[in-house]
């Protein structure tokens, strides 16, 4: 027959068992408490503040001549694992490209919000945003086509957000950028959801 | 002294404006209405402040949209609940269920009666005012009783049950720790007993005599169990049985259950500040400024701030450790603190002092170990790794 030895708790002591100590000691806490900094965002007012990774709405990068500078490869459709990403594509005579996107469709309500589609694009031309306000009045409103990606390029063209290289992406061509250091795409390699609070946000401004 | 009542009364009188009885009618309505208007501005502040503290202590910032920093939320609520519709369980006994909230809103209000706000502020100056608000704030348990009976729903029963078997243990130790006070002051008057406890704050009882603190915060844990609060909220203990006596209730009917509620804490405070807190004496020597009640409401403010600030400090106990609590540790400590109380009170003033300066010593070494405890608990780390 096994034994089995059972480590039994410790008695408790005196002061722990007139538990006194105990509530003294979650008075002074709940009393530090008061006194502390509230955390309640007041949303319609004060909107979170993200980290520069957040993975929100798309948006289809523009290059320097204000054209898309999707290449419609379709690397982005491909790679993609709730399939809502729809990509028709047009043949020009520009002399760096010979197609580009005739429709470009993300489905907002099927997308996952993986961020597969920004790590595979080798143009980087598709950006996620830190805009996380998605309304519409239907489905269809939901998908979002060229117009509307190129759209929030134009609205969200001074924000940092996430790009290629924070998977690790250093072979995407960014104009003015370096190669990603690997310890900084180590560090980034989790598209962290992070809260600014109130104060380091009115520090910042 | 004469109280308000009688002063109020002998002028209609002696003045021969209306016959005695209308007058006495007349008096008795305007009391009533006095009280329940009362009773539901205590439940409009109190609801805000218990959400306001809760947030405070959770670090939010609690309801701040209807007026300015959220004060007419309650307002909002208060009309929300007075639309609803009043729901009768199937099979339900239709009139105890009807009856049940009024009755335990009686019980709230009946002891406000004889509480003495300030020096001649008193509807009836009762000379067993203590004895009357103690028999009749336990009224409230037979409403409880019967709701929960009335509603055909076994968890409104059990919590019915809970109230009722709770009521009546926390009495006891209540009522020792009050019998240690009158002891000491020799009077169940509660304006001769804030009488007792002029000239400064040394002179309250609570600071008196070491047994008089010690059923002092008997007096405040039983008071705790018999409002149905946190940590002793059986009775409602919404994790195990729904919302207890009151699951069945709905609308105006279930808002009187919680005005009671609050009521109730307002009287069990105001008992304590009465007996305990120097009543409506101010802190200093000679007559207190600003008028007797504003330092009696301020001290009730106060009671009442630590009881909601406890709810958010404490789990609920078990209904065994409920139990064991009263009957293990608050009976036989208040019997000893009626005894000491009971001794002092005989000995003459120098055998007074000799018993005081010993007790207080005692009295103060436990402190100190209680307080060497507290350091000593201070951020233990679980065996996990995760901070307690």
């Amino acid at each position: 027959m096994a034994t089995i030895n059972v480590q039994r708790p410790e008695r408790l002591t005196l002061a722990e068992r007139l538990y006194l100590p105990a509530i003294l000691n979650g008075l002074r806490l709940t009393w530090r408490h008061i006194w502390g900094e509230r955390v309640t965002l007041q949303y319609p007012e004060e909107e979170r503040q993200f980290k520069r990774v957040y993975r929100g709405v798309h948006r289809l990068n523009k290059d320097d001549k204000g054209r898309v500078k999707c290449v419609a490869c379709e690397m982005c459709a491909a790679s993609c694992p709730a399939h809502c990403i729809t990509i028709k594509a047009t043949e020009v005579e520009w002399p760096e490209r010979d197609k580009i996107p005739k429709i470009f469709e993300i489905d907002e309500l099927k997308c996952i919000f993986c961020g597969y589609c920004v790590e595979a694009c080798p143009e980087d031309a598709i950006h996620m945003t830190r805009h996380y306000h998605l309304i519409a009045r239907s489905r269809e409103d939901m998908i979002f086509g060229l117009d509307k990606l190129l759209a929030i390029y134009d609205e969200t063209k001074e924000q940092e957000v996430l790009r290629g290289v924070d998977f690790g992406m250093t072979h995407a061509r960014i104009p003015g950028k370096e190669a990603a250091n690997p310890d900084e795409v180590q560090k980034l390699a989790y598209p962290v959801v992070g809260v600014v609070t109130k104060a380091e946000t009115q520090r910042a401004q | 002294m004469q109280g308000m009542y009688e002063t109020l009364l002998a002028a209609l009188g002696a003045e021969r404006v209306v016959p005695f009885s209308v007058g006495f009618a007349a008096l008795v309505v305007v009391f009533a209405l006095f009280a329940a208007i009362m009773g539901a501005v205590v439940a409009l502040i109190m609801v805000l402040a218990e959400r306001k503290i809760s947030a405070d202590i959770q670090e939010r910032i609690g309801p701040n949209r209807v007026g300015p920093m959220g004060f007419f939320q309650t307002v909002a609520d208060a009309v929300k609940l007075l639309t609803k519709e009043n729901v009768l369980p199937r099979k339900a006994d239709s009139i105890l269920h009807y009856c049940a909230p009024t009755l335990v809103f009686t019980g709230g209000l009946l002891p406000v009666a004889a509480i003495a706000w300030s020096n001649g502020i008193v509807v009836a100056d009762l000379n067993i005012g203590v004895l009357y608000v103690v028999g009749t704030a336990s009224l409230g348990v037979i409403g409880r009783l019967m709701a929960g009976w009335a509603s055909n729903n076994k968890w409104s029963l059990l919590g019915g049950m809970r109230a009722a078997g709770q009521m009546i243990s926390y009495e006891i130790p209540n009522s020792i720790a009050i019998l240690s006070v009158i002891v000491l002051a020799g009077t169940l008057n509660l304006q001769e007993l804030s009488e007792a406890q002029k000239g400064g704050i040394h002179q309250w009882f609570v600071f008196r005599s070491p047994f008089a603190f010690v059923a002092c915060l008997i007096c405040l844990v039983s008071s705790l169990a018999e409002v149905n609060r946190t940590p002793f909220d059986l009775p409602e203990a919404e994790s195990e049985l729904v919302s207890g006596y009151h699951t069945e209730y709905s609308g105006i009917r279930w808002a009187i259950f919680m005005m009671s509620e609050y009521i109730g804490m307002v009287v069990v405070n105001a008992v304590a500040v009465a007996l305990f807190f120097g009543g409506w004496n101010g802190g200093l020597p000679g007559e207190p400024l600003l008028g007797g009640w504003i330092w009696y409401l301020l001290k009730i403010a106060a009671l009442m701030y630590c009881q909601v600030w406890v709810r958010f400090v404490l789990p609920r106990l078990r209904i065994d450790q409920l139990m064991s609590l009263c009957w293990k540790n608050l009976v036989p400590l208040g019997f000893l603190a009626l005894l000491g109380a009971s001794v002092q009170a005989l000995l003459g003033p120098t055998g007074q002092h000799v018993m005081m300066v010993a007790a207080w010593l005692t009295f103060g070494g436990f402190v100190t170990l209680l307080f060497a405890a507290v350091l000593k608990t201070r951020h233990v780390p679980a065996q996990d790794g995760i901070p307690r």
